[in-house]
């Protein structure tokens, strides 16, 4: 009689163990789901041979109900991140650091050329088109935005 | 007679395109002149009588503006097929303190494109640039790696195959405006 009372708890435990696993893994699914913002579709031009500088694009969408901003970043590649945009005003190209790139509420903002960029200064090693690279953005609320990007030429229209 | 009608209208299309070429204007700017190119070696602008020559100021530690205007003439180049041997290219810096003929070599390694890198003394750039009616500023960025940054003109100059400036394309310019721009120089009677 204690023996079938005995396996019928180790069963109830082995379940209630297996459930407590896979509501973990659906949390921590989730939880990646549901990151605020999102980095999609990051590439930067592969650096020329003389350079160790490259400039980063990417489109950043925000999911939550709040207004997020990109305050800085880091990368395995780069000694320095930094965030920067150019401005044609009235036809000079003028680039200039920026302290914070910001994402509307439920809303993107797409870093291009021409305009909001990340600068990666102080690359390290030789990078040529189809390499990837890590960045981590960081934001104005402490979270973290891991971006992976391609080293690729744009496309000319 | 349809082929006689059609010969006709040949015709007819060729004499209009002949006037549109010959009202391209010259441009009251412009000139000579000579500077150091990206194999260490005495360039002058003379040298490319009977090609068209596109010239844009820029610097090989621009990020953005610099490679994107290169990435476009690559494209140009390859959408000017066999004409492309007849346009030669001039990519003058404005940051010659950083940009040794090396470095504009390198910069220029990462495009299919039959361009020379130019550099030489501030004053001779200074020249240049003011002769093309171009403008630079060298502005300082403190508390950033980039140390300065150099904002600069983006326009680019169409020169025919005498040397004078035929056509301005501003940096929003497309690769379909350019060709065409280039065909016409190309196609016009030297006068």
């Amino acid at each position: 009689m204690h023996d079938i009372k005995g396996r019928t708890w180790m069963i109830h435990l082995r379940s209630a163990a297996r459930l407590c696993f896979a509501t973990t893994i659906l949390a921590g699914s989730l939880s990646a789901q549901e990151a605020a913002v999102v980095a999609q579709n990051a590439w930067a031009r592969p650096p020329a041979a003389s350079r160790n500088m490259t400039g980063m694009f990417v489109v950043l969408e925000n999911h939550s109900g709040e207004k997020r901003s990109v305050v800085g970043g880091s990368s395995d590649v780069a000694e320095k991140v930094e965030l920067h945009e150019m401005k044609n005003e009235g036809g000079m190209m003028r680039m200039s650091p920026v302290s914070r790139i910001d994402i509307p509420a439920n809303g993107k903002t797409e870093l291009k050329p021409g305009g909001l960029h990340i600068m990666l200064f102080g690359l390290k090693g030789k990078h040529v088109e189809g390499d990837t690279f890590s960045v981590t953005l960081k934001l104005d609320n402490g979270e973290t935005v891991p971006v992976k990007a391609t080293f690729r030429q744009p496309p000319v229209q | 007679m349809r082929q006689f009608l059609m010969c006709l209208v040949a015709f007819a299309c060729v004499s209009c395109s002949r006037a549109i070429h010959e009202q391209l204007p010259v441009l009251p700017i412009g000139a000579d002149f000579a500077l150091t190119d990206h194999n260490g070696q005495r360039f002058e602008l003379s040298s490319l009588r009977g090609k068209a020559v596109l010239i844009f100021f820029g610097y090989s530690s621009c990020p953005d503006a610099c490679p994107t205007t290169l990435s476009k003439l690559s494209s140009v180049y390859r959408h000017l097929g066999s004409e492309a041997k007849r346009v030669k290219t001039l990519y003058i810096s404005v940051d010659p303190d950083r940009d040794t003929p090396e470095a504009l070599k390198a910069d220029l390694a990462n495009f299919q494109i039959d361009a020379l890198g130019l550099t030489g003394a501030k004053a001779d750039i200074d020249k240049v640039v003011k002769e093309y009616g171009a403008s630079y500023e060298i502005v300082p960025l403190p508390g950033s790696a980039a140390k300065y940054s150099v904002a600069h003109s983006t326009t680019l100059y169409a020169l025919d195959t005498a040397g004078r400036v035929r056509i301005t394309f501003p940096y929003e310019a497309t690769v379909a405006q350019i060709v065409s721009g280039l065909q016409r120089i190309l196609d016009a009677k030297s006068d």
